[in-house]
């Protein structure tokens, strides 16, 4: 009663028809496991572990299955069925069957019965499956080999293999993106200026321009050691590199404290609203 | 006076807690109405969308977890509304496995308005799925969109959706929208398409990762950029739907002026008491 004087109106487990609402259910576990993790902030207690553990499991789990559904199904499982398929109703003669089009030559030439046929069809099959579906199906096996303490340098090989193609693919378009165009963005016009005439809109970006400059290249001075940092240039600039990098870590900090302010919000949103409906959801 | 501070210095860190959590809920319960501002930042990336034309195609890519949802879920919301307003079609993927299930459940919520009822699946957006290796999915996607999602995130087959007709790489995508969080997302369609393709690059992330974007915005490299949950509640006002995000604006508006004021305490506690015991 009293917590219908304070508005609090607990979401119910039943629904209208007399049965039980998942919803609801889903509603209270949600509800018993939140507060379980921030009774971490009392103390460490049983609820927080069990929540803890739990989160990880479901986690993983799910990772598993959407891996196994994502990833294993489309790229080895159908595409092996459809070939294995395919292969029956080229050998049966069942062309209306054949998913792919391009397969149907192979028909065409086992029907005109043409000398060394059969070992063509059979060696392009066979190829096919153990290079485009065996061997990188194996690959990812020998990483399994990390739990074996007997074998577990097996998984050094698919760990090359994933590391020099990613290698591959990033090394120049990073070095593209996150070095070059920076320098580029780093070497600001000030022709604005006096292109434009001095006013106000002119004004405050080439200033804005003249900050950066000057913070980048005192930033940079300060992870210059080759030379001590004392004197007017060195000491000065070295100086002002520190304090443009203590704003920049103060930045920093501000938006991680906004970031778990957020999560906390929201969990409370959720608590109020979703379970205690004391506010609107 | 000494007391008070040494009081202070030695206060028990759950009085703090409360503190916080007081200062949360009391704004979510009696809200005070303390007003959004835009910034540049989220106008331009707003701009980003509003600026495509009917019919043309948005890559709205959910790189997150649960975890992160408070802050981009309704970023992801609020862009597919725009999306819909405008008769943008959005072809969404993810290159975080769990950001499928934020996908589905990011559309559901938005068709479940009236406004948007007419929406259809296939026609008016899709969900294609994650797919293994966010690096080669990227890159596949500039070459063969088809090749690399050969199904969507319920197995059907891409070829019998309309939107995808006449998807073939990203010359046929107007701009890409990724919703990041950690390190795969914004970061990698810029440095793996955004140079390569001439795309149009914008996005949303966590609070905590929004200073290492700062220089591709510098750049113009990234067009925009919505900065966690306050991100959020400025494209809620932009597309004029109040969510979540802007009501969890006042309250964080409190808890930081409580932390400054904590910070402020503790600093002039510690110089007063400096060199005492206590």
């Amino acid at each position: 009663m009293p917590l219908y004087i304070l508005g609090i109106n607990f979401v119910s487990i039943t629904d209208p028809k007399g049965g039980y609402s998942g919803e609801g259910i889903g509603i209270w576990i949600a509800a018993i496991l939140t507060i379980g993790i921030y009774s971490f902030l009392y103390k460490d207690n049983f609820l927080y572990k069990f929540a803890e553990y739990l989160f990880v499991g479901v986690s993983a789990g799910y990772l598993t299955a959407v891996s196994y559904h994502q990833s294993l199904v489309p790229s080895l499982i159908a595409p092996l069925q459809t070939l294995s398929r395919d292969f029956y109703h080229i050998i049966t003669g069942a062309s209306a069957e054949i998913s792919d089009p391009s397969l149907l030559v192979w028909q065409k030439e086992l029907v005109a019965n043409k000398f060394g046929t059969e070992f063509s069809f059979i060696a392009f099959f066979s190829l096919k499956i153990l290079f485009l579906y065996i061997l990188p199906c194996w690959i990812g096996l020998m990483m399994v080999a990390r739990v074996v303490p007997n074998i577990t340098w097996v998984s050094k090989y698919p760990l090359a293999v994933i590391v020099g193609y990613a290698s591959g693919i990033v090394i120049v378009t990073t070095l593209q993106a996150s070095i070059l165009e920076q320098i580029r963005a780093s070497f600001i016009s000030l022709a604005p200026l006096f292109s434009a005439g001095w006013n106000f809109d002119t004004l405050l970006p080439c200033i804005n321009n003249i900050i950066m400059v000057i913070c980048l290249c005192c930033a940079i001075i300060y992870f210059y050691f080759s030379a001590e940092h004392k004197g007017i240039i060195l000491g000065t600039a070295s100086r002002l590199g520190i304090w443009t990098l203590m704003i920049t870590f103060g930045a920093s900090f501000g938006y991680t404290i906004m970031a778990r302010i957020s999560l906390l919000i929201s969990r409370f949103q959720f608590l109020l609203g979703d379970w205690m409906q004391l506010i609107s959801k | 006076m000494t007391t008070i501070f040494k009081m202070i210095n030695n206060l028990d860190r759950r009085i703090l807690f409360i503190i916080i959590a007081l200062s949360v809920i009391l704004p979510l319960i009696r809200p005070i109405g303390l007003p959004v501002a835009v910034t540049p930042i989220t106008k331009t990336a707003y701009d980003v969308v509003d600026s495509l034309k009917e019919g043309e195609r948005l890559l709205l890519s959910f790189d997150f977890d649960p975890a992160s949802e408070p802050e981009l879920f309704p970023m992801a919301k609020c862009v597919i509304r725009h999306c819909f307003r405008k008769n943008i079609r959005i072809v969404a993927i993810a290159l975080w496995a769990q950001g499928p299930m934020e996908c589905k459940k990011a559309f559901e919520e938005v068709l479940s308005e009236s406004e948007f009822s007419n929406k259809v699946y296939g026609k008016d957006y899709v969900n294609l799925g994650v797919r293994p290796s966010y690096l080669a999915t990227v890159k596949g996607m500039g070459t063969s969109f088809a090749n690399t999602f050969p199904v969507d995130f319920s197995e059907k087959p891409i070829t019998d959706f309309e939107i995808m007709k006449g998807l073939t790489n990203y010359k046929d995508i107007g701009a890409v929208f990724s919703l990041t969080t950690g390190s795969v997302g914004i970061s990698t369609y810029l440095a793996l398409i955004q140079l390569q393709y001439n795309v149009k690059v914008t996005g949303g992330c966590t609070a905590v990762s929004a200073l290492e974007y700062y220089p591709y915005l510098q750049s113009k490299q990234l067009l925009g950029l919505l900065e966690g949950m306050k991100g959020a509640s400025e494209y809620e006002k932009l597309v004029n739907k109040p969510g979540k995000a802007t009501a969890a604006m006042e309250p964080q508006s409190i808890v930081h002026i409580v932390l400054i004021f904590f910070i402020l305490i503790a600093n002039l506690s510690q110089y007063v008491l400096k060199g005492q015991k206590y």
